[in-house]
C-alpha cells in the first residue's frame, strides 16, 4: 500500500515541478504556490476519505489536494492555463479550483467558517460524509479560524481541521508569530487534537482514520501535521539560507526514493514527461472566452411588483418579516437561520425572528457574537445546498464580515466559472433617527453596491416585505437584504402619496423592479425623485410639501434592487422632466444616488440633478446633532427646488 | 372622534415613553401621517394616525405611557379641536366615495377668493392655482357666450390686469435670458427650447432652432446644425436636405419650390419643383438665398447675401448674385485657408 501512495506523491512532485518549469515559460498568469515537500501529508490523510461522500476545503496550496483527491493533471492544467473547457472557465486559475466536493480558496482562514456551515448542511441533511478543511500554520493568525472552531465545537458537526505545519509562512518563520502551543489552542476550544509528522506516513494514514472516523461521528478535531516546504512560498520569496533547505531537501521521504530507488525514479520520470507532453497538448488549445455573467439570473417566478397588495393594510413591517420567515421555514426545509441573539426569549434585538426557534429549533442557530463566522457559515450551507438567512444585527457590524461577503459570498459563482451557486440571504437591519451614535446608525449599503456578484436588495415602508424577503431566499445570487430599523414598527404603505397614483412604467422593468408612482390626473411631473430604504418616509413628506406649498410634481421612484442598478424606468422618466433629486440615508460620498447621477450624466446632456444624503461625518448620538447631520424633509425641499430653478432650458 | 392609544409592541414590555410629537396640537393629519415616537428599551417606533383629521394632544412629550392609554384624540372637524385652525390647512378633502382630492395652498386661496369649491370642477385629483385659472377664464367665457349669444374671440376677454400681468411675467424671462446668456431673443424662443423644437421636428441630435424660423413640408437636417432666427426652409417641393455642422445664417432662405411660371402665366402653368441639397459643414452667411434644385457639396462658404441656384462642388468658395464659385477652400486640422480664383 504504502508504494502506491509514495507513486501518488511522485505524480503530485512531477506535476509541481512542471509547474515551475510551465511559470518560467510565462504558460500560467498569477502566481502558484507549490506542495513540494508536502505531498506526502495529503496523499497519506486522503487514503481514509470516501471520495464520492466527503468534501474537501483546501487552501492556496491546493494542488497537491487537488491531485489527491481524484482530480486529473488535465483539468488542473487546463484551467491554470486559462483555455477552453477549464473546469472554472479560467477564472478560478491556481488558488481557486472547485470540482464537485472539492473547492480552494486563497485566503488564509477564509474558508474555515463555510466548512463548518457545509459540515452542518451535512449534519442536516443526515448524510454520512465528513469534510476536511485545510489550513497552514500561517492561518494560525487569522481570527475566523478560532470563531470557526468554536462554531464546529457548539454545532457539533463532522468536521477534520488538517493544519499543515511547514514551520514557515511565505517568509516569516512561524515560532517568531505563534504564542502559546497550538494543542493548547485547539483543545481550549473542546476540539480533538492529533499530532503527526509526514516523515511517519505509516502513522498519519492509521491516525487520520481514527480522527476521520471521529469527525464522521460528530466529533470536530484538528490533525496536526508537521511538514517541510521545500521550495518558496510562490515564486522567488524564500529568504532561507541554502544550508537550511539543504537539510529538509535531505530528510525529504520522496527525493530519496528518487535518488536512491531506481525504480521510483524511472516512475518520476515517466511521470513528468507525461505531465510535459500533457501541458504542450493544452498550450496549443483555444484560450477560455470571456463572460460578463457575474451574479446567477433573479427567481425564475413571474413576480410582476413588490408593492403591496391592500389587504396587508393593518400590518407592522416587522410583523410581516416575521410571519414571512415563519411560513419559509415551514415550507422549504432548506431553509435555516443564523445570528445573534436571535432565539426566543429575546427574538431578536429587533424581535423579527421571535418565536422562530421554539418552532424550528434544529434550523436556527443563535450564534456567538461572531460576524464574519456567521457569514461564513451561512457560505458553506449554501455551498452545500441551503438557503440560510443571516442576520447581522446592525448594519454597521458588516464590516466584521466584509471579507466574508466580498472575496467569499460575492466570488463563488463567478470564480467557480458558473458552477456553484451561493444563495445566501443577509438580513442587515441599518439606519439612523434613534440615537444609537457613530457605530450602531449607518446605512453601509454603498460599501457593497460597487462589488460585482452580490445583489443587494433595500426593503421600505412600500415594499411587501414578506414577498420580497421570500424572492430573496429563493435567489440564487447572495444577497444583502438591507431593511431600516425605524420602519420594523411601522404600517405598510398602501395608499399612494398624495396627489399620486402607481405608474405603469413599474410592468416594464423585472423583477426587482423600482416601485414608481406619478401625478394623478396625468399631469406632466416637473421632477424625477429616486429613493429608497428608509428615506421612503422623509421624502414622502416632502413630495406632499412640494405639491401643496409649491405646486410642484413628481415622478417618484423607490428602488428595490440597489445593485446591479437597473435604470430603464428613471431614464424613461428623466427624459421628460430633464430633471432628478435622489434622496438616501446612505454615505455622503460614493453612494447610490451617485451612481445613478454618473449613470444618468453619461446618458443625457443638460440634465439637472441634486442629492440629498447625509453629511460627511460620522453621525453623532445626540438627538439634536443627529437631525443636523441626517436628511430631513426642509433639505429634501430645498434641493428640490434648487434643481429645479437650475435646469437648463436653453 | 378616534382615540389614538398606545399599542403593544414588545410583547415583554408594557411601558414606554413618549418621546416626540410629530404634528403640532390642532393640526390637520392624514392616514399614515406619523404621529409621535413611542421609545422601548431598544426600539423606537414611529405611530401613523389612522384617520384623517384635526390631532389634540392629550399628553406631553418624554411621558412615560403604558400600553392602552389614551395619548390623543383626532377630530373628523378642527371646530372640536382646543386650538384654532389655520386658514390654509393643507386641504385634503374626501369627495363621495374614495375619491380624495389635493389642493394646493395657492389653489385654496384663489377658490376661496373666487368663491370656489371642489366640486365646481370636473372630476380630478389634483388641484393648483393653473386649474383655478383655467376654470375662472372659462366660466368668463361661457358667460360672454350666454350674453352675446355669438361666438367670440377669446382674446377680447382679456382684462388689462390679465395682459399687464402676461407683460411682466413675459418681461420677467427676458431678464434671465439677458442675465444668463446676455442676450434678448424673440418671445418664441425665449418660451420655447431651440434644442427640443429641433429634434420635435425630427432633426439630428444637437441641432438647435430658433422659432422664428419656417418649416415647411419634407426638411431633413443633420446633426449640430444650427438653424438661425427667421431663416425659410421649404420642403414643400421636394426634399430639402442638410447635412450636419452646417450654419443657417440669420434670414438665410433654402426653397425646393417656385411658383414663377405659375404667376407668369396667371395660374395655367403649375409650380415647379425640385430637390434641393446642402452638404456637410456649409457655412451659409445670413440674407443668402438658395433656389430649388441647387446642390451645394460639402464644406462649401456661402457669401452674405448672395443667390444660390445650380450645382457646386465641395469645397467652394459661393458668392454673388447670382451666385458663381469663385474660389476654394483648403481645410489642415483646424487650419482654413481661403484661396480665391485670380479675377480675370
Amino acid at each position: 500500500m504504502m508504494n502506491k501512495l509514495i507513486e501518488k506523491a511522485l505524480y503530485i512532485r512531477a506535476f509541481e515541478e512542471t509547474l515551475h518549469e510551465l511559470f518560467r515559460r510565462n504558460f500560467i498568469s498569477g502566481t502558484i504556490h507549490t506542495c513540494i515537500g508536502q505531498e506526502m501529508a495529503a496523499v497519506c490523510l486522503y487514503h481514509n476519505l470516501n471520495k464520492e461522500l466527503d468534501i474537501v476545503f483546501s487552501n492556496h496550496r491546493c494542488h497537491g489536494h487537488y491531485l489527491a483527491f481524484g482530480g486529473t493533471a488535465e483539468e488542473l492544467l487546463t484551467e491554470m492555463m486559462g483555455r477552453n473547457g477549464a473546469i472554472c472557465k479560467g477564472r478560478g486559475g491556481s488558488q481557486h479550483i472547485w470540482r464537485n466536493h472539492f473547492f480552494s480558496n486563497g485566503i488564509q482562514a477564509g474558508f474555515t467558517a463555510a466548512a463548518v456551515g457545509y459540515a452542518w448542511a451535512i449534519k442536516l441533511q443526515k448524510k454520512r460524509s465528513v469534510v476536511v478543511c485545510h489550513i497552514g500554520d500561517g492561518t494560525l493568525g487569522e481570527g475566523l479560524l478560532y470563531e470557526a472552531f468554536s462554531f464546529s465545537v457548539l454545532l457539533e458537526v463532522p468536521i477534520l481541521f488538517v493544519l499543515e505545519d511547514n514551520g514557515i509562512a511565505q517568509s516569516t518563520i512561524t515560532k517568531q508569530t505563534l504564542t502559546g502551543s497550538v494543542k493548547d489552542r485547539v483543545e481550549a476550544f473542546g476540539l480533538a487534537y492529533i499530532e503527526t509528522d509526514d516523515l511517519e506516513p505509516e502513522k498519519i494514514v492509521q491516525t487520520a482514520s481514527e480522527a476521520i472516523d471521529l469527525a464522521r461521528n460528530f466529533k470536530p478535531g484538528l490533525f496536526h501535521i508537521k511538514t517541510r516546504r521545500l521550495c518558496a512560498h510562490s515564486k522567488g520569496d524564500d529568504t532561507r539560507s541554502t544550508e537550511e533547505l539543504s537539510e529538509l531537501w535531505a530528510k525529504d521521504i520522496l527525493s530519496t526514493k528518487i535518488n536512491n530507488n531506481p525504480e521510483f525514479n524511472q516512475v518520476y520520470q515517466k511521470f513528468k514527461a507525461d505531465i510535459i507532453r500533457l501541458s504542450g497538448q493544452i498550450s496549443r488549445q483555444e484560450y477560455a472566452v470571456y463572460e460578463s455573467k457575474a451574479i446567477p439570473e433573479p427567481p425564475p417566478k413571474n413576480y410582476t411588483d413588490c408593492a403591496i397588495s391592500t389587504k396587508d393594510k393593518k400590518y407592522r413591517q416587522g410583523e410581516l418579516l416575521n410571519q414571512a420567515l415563519k411560513e419559509i421555514l415551514s415550507a422549504d426545509d432548506k431553509v435555516v437561520i443564523l445570528g445573534e441573539d436571535i432565539a426566543d426569549p429575546y427574538g431578536g434585538a429587533f424581535k423579527i425572528t421571535k418565536g422562530i426557534s421554539s418552532l424550528y429549533n434544529q434550523r436556527v442557530f443563535s450564534t456567538p457574537i461572531a460576524e464574519a463566522a456567521i457569514i461564513g457559515t451561512a457560505n458553506g450551507l449554501a455551498l452545500a445546498g441551503m438557503r440560510p438567512v443571516a442576520e447581522i444585527m446592525f448594519a454597521d457590524f458588516t464590516t466584521l464580515c466584509a471579507d466574508q461577503i466580498i472575496n467569499q459570498s460575492a466570488k463563488y459563482y463567478y470564480m467557480y466559472g458558473g458552477n456553484v451557486k451561493c444563495p445566501i440571504t443577509i438580513r442587515i437591519p441599518s439606519g439612523g433617527y434613534r440615537g444609537y451614535g457613530p457605530t450602531h446608525s449607518q446605512s453601509m449599503e454603498s460599501l457593497f453596491t460597487g462589488i460585482p456578484g452580490l445583489r443587494v436588495l433595500a426593503l421600505s415602508r412600500r415594499h411587501n416585505p414578506a414577498m420580497l424577503l421570500e424572492k430573496a431566499i429563493c435567489d440564487n445570487a447572495p444577497v444583502l437584504f438591507f431593511e431600516n430599523k425605524t420602519d420594523y414598527p411601522d404600517y405598510i404603505l398602501t395608499t399612494p402619496p398624495a396627489g399620486m397614483k402607481q405608474s405603469v412604467a413599474q410592468k416594464s422593468d423585472t423583477p426587482y423592479s423600482p416601485i414608481c408612482f406619478c401625478p394623478l390626473d396625468d399631469l406632466k411631473a416637473d421632477i424625477t425623485l429616486v429613493t429608497y430604504g428608509g428615506a421612503v418616509k422623509l421624502l414622502e413628506r416632502a413630495i406632499e410639501v412640494l405639491l401643496i406649498e409649491y405646486e410642484i410634481l413628481c415622478d417618484y421612484f423607490i428602488l428595490t434592487q440597489l445593485s446591479p442598478l437597473r435604470f430603464q424606468s428613471i431614464f424613461e422618466s428623466v427624459k421628460q422632466t430633464r430633471c432628478l433629486v435622489a434622496v438616501e440615508e446612505g454615505f455622503c460620498r460614493g453612494g447610490v444616488g451617485d451612481e445613478l447621477i454618473s449613470e444618468i450624466s453619461q446618458a443625457f446632456n443638460r440634465v439637472s440633478t441634486g442629492l440629498v444624503r447625509p453629511h460627511f461625518v460620522p453621525i453623532p448620538t445626540a438627538r439634536h446633532l443627529e437631525k443636523q447631520v441626517l436628511p430631513s424633509v426642509e433639505n429634501i425641499v430645498d434641493s428640490v427646488r434648487k434643481t429645479i430653478a437650475k435646469v437648463d432650458k436653453n | 372622534m378616534s382615540i389614538i392609544q398606545v399599542p403593544q409592541i414588545s410583547t415583554n414590555e408594557e411601558k414606554a415613553i413618549l418621546i416626540e410629537w410629530f404634528v403640532d396640537d390642532g393640526s390637520f393629519v392624514r392616514i399614515g401621517d406619523p404621529l409621535f415616537t413611542l421609545e422601548l428599551s431598544k426600539v423606537a417606533t414611529d405611530i401613523d394616525a389612522e384617520e384623517n383629521g384635526f390631532l389634540e394632544q392629550i399628553v406631553h412629550e418624554d411621558t412615560v405611557v403604558t400600553v392602552g392609554q389614551i395619548v390623543g384624540k383626532i377630530h373628523p372637524d378642527s371646530k372640536d379641536s382646543r386650538s384654532q385652525i389655520k386658514d390654509l390647512q393643507p386641504e385634503v378633502i374626501k369627495e363621495n366615495k374614495n375619491d380624495i382630492c389635493v389642493v394646493t395652498k395657492k389653489a385654496a386661496v384663489l377658490m376661496k377668493e373666487n368663491d370656489l369649491n371642489i366640486g365646481d370642477f370636473p372630476k380630478q385629483g389634483i388641484i393648483r392655482s393653473e386649474d383655478v385659472n383655467c376654470l375662472l377664464f372659462r366660466n368668463i367665457n361661457l358667460q360672454k357666450i350666454k350674453n352675446s349669444n355669438s361666438p367670440c374671440n377669446t382674446s377680447q376677454y382679456m382684462s388689462n390686469t390679465d395682459i399687464d400681468k402676461l407683460k411682466n411675467q413675459l418681461n420677467i424671462l427676458h431678464r434671465q435670458m439677458r442675465e444668463k446668456y446676455d442676450r434678448h431673443v424673440p418671445t418664441g424662443t425665449l418660451l420655447n427650447d431651440r434644442w427640443n423644437q429641433a429634434s420635435d421636428y425630427g432633426f439630428g441630435r444637437g441641432t438647435s432652432m430658433y422659432d422664428e424660423a419656417l418649416i415647411l413640408g419634407n426638411v431633413q437636417v443633420g446633426e449640430n446644425t444650427w438653424i438661425g432666427p427667421f431663416s425659410v426652409l421649404d420642403g414643400s417641393g421636394g426634399e430639402l436636405s442638410i447635412g450636419s455642422f452646417v450654419s443657417i445664417g440669420s434670414g438665410c432662405q433654402v426653397y425646393t419650390h417656385d411658383s414663377i411660371k405659375w404667376a407668369l402665366t396667371g395660374g395655367n402653368a403649375s409650380f415647379s419643383k425640385k430637390m434641393t441639397s446642402v452638404g456637410d459643414c456649409c457655412f451659409i452667411a445670413p440674407m443668402s438665398i438658395i433656389g430649388p434644385g441647387t446642390i451645394i457639396g460639402n464644406h462649401c462658404f456661402v457669401t452674405a447675401g448672395s443667390f444660390v441656384n445650380g450645382e457646386f462642388d465641395s469645397n467652394s468658395i459661393i458668392s454673388g448674385s447670382p451666385a458663381k464659385r469663385v474660389g476654394k477652400i483648403r481645410i489642415k486640422g483646424k487650419n482654413v485657408s481661403f484661396q480665391y480664383d485670380k479675377e480675370e
